[in-house]
């Protein structure tokens, strides 16, 4: 029997990350719209939660939560930031992302310029970090992947 | 190599003790392996460090040995590196190494690159 999957494109977001990986990032708290009325979402890789699993473990604190905010600064204008922060000091405002029991926080004008992209965390010889890479909304980014430029429509 | 003979050789960068236990994790393993140091242009203030794993040292490198860590600095970079610490800094969410570097005018608003 074929199953045939309605062409809607969030079906089809979906369909595609639910089969290519085991667990999918979902919204587990105050969902947001764009303009155009799309869900704003960003994916949690699963480098970016074994690493959250890993902390979590080492230092013994399970209600943990990475927040991840943008705010103007670095060379490019706006500057990503990160921070481990305890589940319980979630704000009203915050958007919250879960993907295989590993949350992510953003606060709701943050979400509006990292919507789409994808939270990893990269390891590479210099070191590693947590990234947001991907950014459908930045037009030029710093070599460091910290800085980025608005796109301007 | 004659002149330099007698005169006590000052090494080329200094590793912290994080660093070197860093960089012994980095090289262990079956395949022998070394670790170069190069400067490249990348980053908006022009020069971002490079870390890449090399088979053997290029002809003109100079080997840093210290607490029986070996690293190589690529002898272009070598000039925009001299005097450096090699420090690794490990945070909550993240692990890097970072270059003490007195050559640096200026540094990026992330510390990730730098002009000399």
């Amino acid at each position: 029997k074929i199953i045939t999957i309605p062409k809607t494109p969030q079906i089809n977001n979906f369909f595609s990350f639910s089969l290519s990986r085991r667990y999918a990032t979902t919204v587990i708290k105050n969902p947001q719209k764009d303009e155009e009325g799309n869900d704003m979402c960003i994916e949690i890789t699963n480098r970016a939660v074994t690493q959250l699993k890993y902390i979590s473990g080492q230092e013994k604190i399970f209600n943990n939560a990475l927040r991840v905010a943008v705010d103007s600064g670095g060379c490019h204008g706006f500057q990503y930031f990160y921070d481990l922060i305890d589940s319980n000091s979630i704000k009203e405002d915050d958007v919250v992302f879960e993907n295989d029991g590993v949350k992510v926080v953003i606060d709701e004008i943050s979400l509006g310029l990292i919507k789409g992209s994808k939270i990893d965390y990269t390891e590479e010889l210099i070191g590693s970090q947590f990234q947001v890479s991907d950014n459908p909304q930045a037009a030029s980014g710093c070599g460091c992947g910290i800085s980025f430029e608005i796109k301007v429509c | 190599a004659a002149s330099r003979k007698g005169r006590v050789q000052k090494a080329a960068m200094t590793l912290t003790p994080s660093a070197v236990n860093r960089l012994r994790q980095l090289v262990e393993g079956p395949d022998p392996k070394l670790i170069r140091v190069a400067v490249k242009n990348k980053g908006c203030a022009g020069q971002s460090y490079v870390l890449e794993y090399t088979k053997e040292k290029g002809q003109h490198d100079e080997i840093v040995k210290q607490d029986g860590v070996t690293v190589l600095v690529e002898h272009k970079s070598l000039f925009k590196l001299i005097g450096s610490e090699m420090d690794y800094v490990k945070d909550r969410l993240s692990s890097k190494f970072v270059f003490n570097n007195p050559n640096v005018k200026e540094n990026c608003g992330c510390g990730e690159s730098f002009s000399v």
